[in-house]
């Protein structure tokens, strides 16, 4: 019989490359179990991070991504009917905090603030959830620990107060473009040279920010154009789509990235 | 562009004969500045002129209209002479004492500090000299006289693909690329040595002074 979670292990080390000492700042927080908030751009390896620490504690990592749909069933768990009666299954929430794994609300500002409030028992001394519509009291596994995530930006929705506090955080940005380069190459698997020319023209959509666009390329973006050029595009053709393209549809910022882009190659 | 500007001229006036309509810079406008922002970030105010390129200051003048057969001809124009003008805002000096200096050696100075920040936007920018390239136009067909030769140089210090004939053409690009091509000719100050040099022009006629005073680039 598999063990509870065993689907959720990370079996191989995904890549990470650190840009400070976060990994020893997350390290000490789960050592003492405490909730851990990343916030940071969209794209800059927050979600890549958490895989990575929960691959270097050995914990499964069970994620849920957030939306307005999201309700505090979904989180916690139902009771559903089947040829057999009805049956308890427990939400991604429950089974981490009952089977030790850390769990992971990925933009956790999309959801409503009516359903991520059924965190705050576990993200104090309690470190309980209670489970009403089963009668049950589940005292969070001692390995037990949740991370949460968001980006913020002037769109982005608030997060109340009285949540936020229960949250140690570690602020995310762009890497560096040394540091950037090296990602970019080894996820992408182009050349250092085309990663750093790649990497470049990050930097100039960046500058675009408030100005045309609410962000510029994220890392993530220039790992996609990264790996359309090793399939084979031109660097233009490859930056054009996973970057210009994917930014904006205002045709005067669609006019200057474009003649950028043919400035930089 | 003050040394590509005759040149430019001619260009202007051959392109105007054959354009049907012009192009305002005022609806390129916002497009251009988001350009220049991605460039280097520099964020120059845009204004009309009568004439133009130049700059005063942080603001970067351009004619009002630009005559073109097309409106990608008249983008790529602006996009041209505002990236060069930009260029110098991020790689040039912020004022060049050209006190004491005369006119060919203003003109000479003005067309060397062009050069020089061209040459530095390619090797960040390296697509630019596509952009620039097309407009400096001069051949030996133009003659020999000081403004041609001028335009000649011009071409000579941007184009690698354009091979003079002219010794004094020749002379100036050996000074312009030292270190095997890897540096460029870089004059914080008049030098009379290095200008003195260049300005020796072979005899050609009188002193072409009222063509070198329309050449005289932004020094200021």
């Amino acid at each position: 019989m598999a063990l509870p979670l065993e689907a959720w292990r990370i079996a191989a080390e995904p890549y990470y490359q650190p840009a400070g000492n976060e990994v020893t700042l997350f390290e000490a927080a789960y050592a003492r179990r405490l909730p851990m908030l990343l916030k940071g751009p969209t794209g800059c390896g927050k979600t890549r991070f958490v895989e990575h620490m929960a691959w270097r504690l050995q914990r499964p990592l069970v994620t849920v991504a957030c939306n307005d749909d999201l309700g505090a069933s979904d989180l916690v768990g139902r009771w559903l009917l089947d040829a057999e009666g009805t049956r308890w299954q427990d939400g991604p929430l429950t089974l981490a905090a009952r089977f030790g794994a850390i769990c992971y609300l990925d933009e956790v500002v999309e959801a409503r603030a009516d359903t991520t409030v059924v965190i705050h028992p576990l993200t104090d001394t309690r470190r309980m959830l209670p489970l009403s519509a089963r009668n049950e009291l589940l005292r969070a596994h001692p390995d037990f620990a949740l991370v949460v995530s968001y980006n913020p930006g002037p769109s982005t929705r608030e997060m109340k107060a009285s949540t936020r506090q229960r949250f140690c955080a570690l602020a995310f940005n762009t890497p560096s473009p040394e540091i950037e380069t090296a990602i970019v190459a080894r996820e992408s698997g182009v050349e250092v040279g085309c990663a750093a020319d790649i990497v470049a023209f990050g930097v100039r959509t960046r500058r675009l920010q408030g100005h045309g666009l609410d962000d510029g390329a994220s890392t993530r973006m220039l790992v996609r154009a990264g790996a359309l050029v090793a399939q084979g595009l031109s660097l233009r053709d490859a930056c054009r789509m996973a970057l210009v393209d994917a930014l904006t549809d205002d045709d005067g910022t669609r006019q200057a990235l474009e003649a950028a882009l043919d400035a930089s190659f | 562009m003050g040394a590509a500007m005759p040149s430019e001229g001619l260009t202007m006036r051959a392109v105007a004969a054959n354009a049907t309509a012009s192009v305002a810079r005022r609806t390129l406008h916002e497009p251009l500045q988001r350009y220049l922002r991605t460039l280097w970030s520099v964020v120059p105010a845009l204004d009309d002129a009568e004439q133009g390129p130049f700059i005063v200051g942080q603001t970067i003048h351009l004619p009002a209209h630009r005559p073109a057969a097309d409106r990608a001809g008249a983008w790529r124009w602006y996009r041209a002479s505002a990236a060069h003008a930009a260029g110098h805002l991020a790689y040039s000096p912020p004022v060049f004492d050209g006190r004491g200096l005369g006119p060919i050696a203003r003109a000479l100075l003005g067309l060397l500090e062009d050069a020089r920040v061209e040459a530095l936007a390619c090797r960040e920018l390296p697509g630019l000299r596509r952009l620039w390239v097309p407009l400096h136009t001069a051949t030996p067909l133009d003659g020999d006289g000081f403004e041609a030769l001028l335009l000649r140089l011009a071409r000579g210090l941007i184009d690698s693909g354009y091979d003079d004939p002219h010794p004094w053409v020749q002379k100036g690009r050996r000074l312009f690329f030292v270190e095997a091509e890897t540096q460029v000719l870089a004059l914080r100050r008049p030098e009379p040595a290095a200008v003195d040099d260049l300005a020796a022009l072979p005899r050609v006629g009188p002193p072409d002074r009222q063509a070198a005073a329309r050449l005289v680039c932004r020094v200021r």
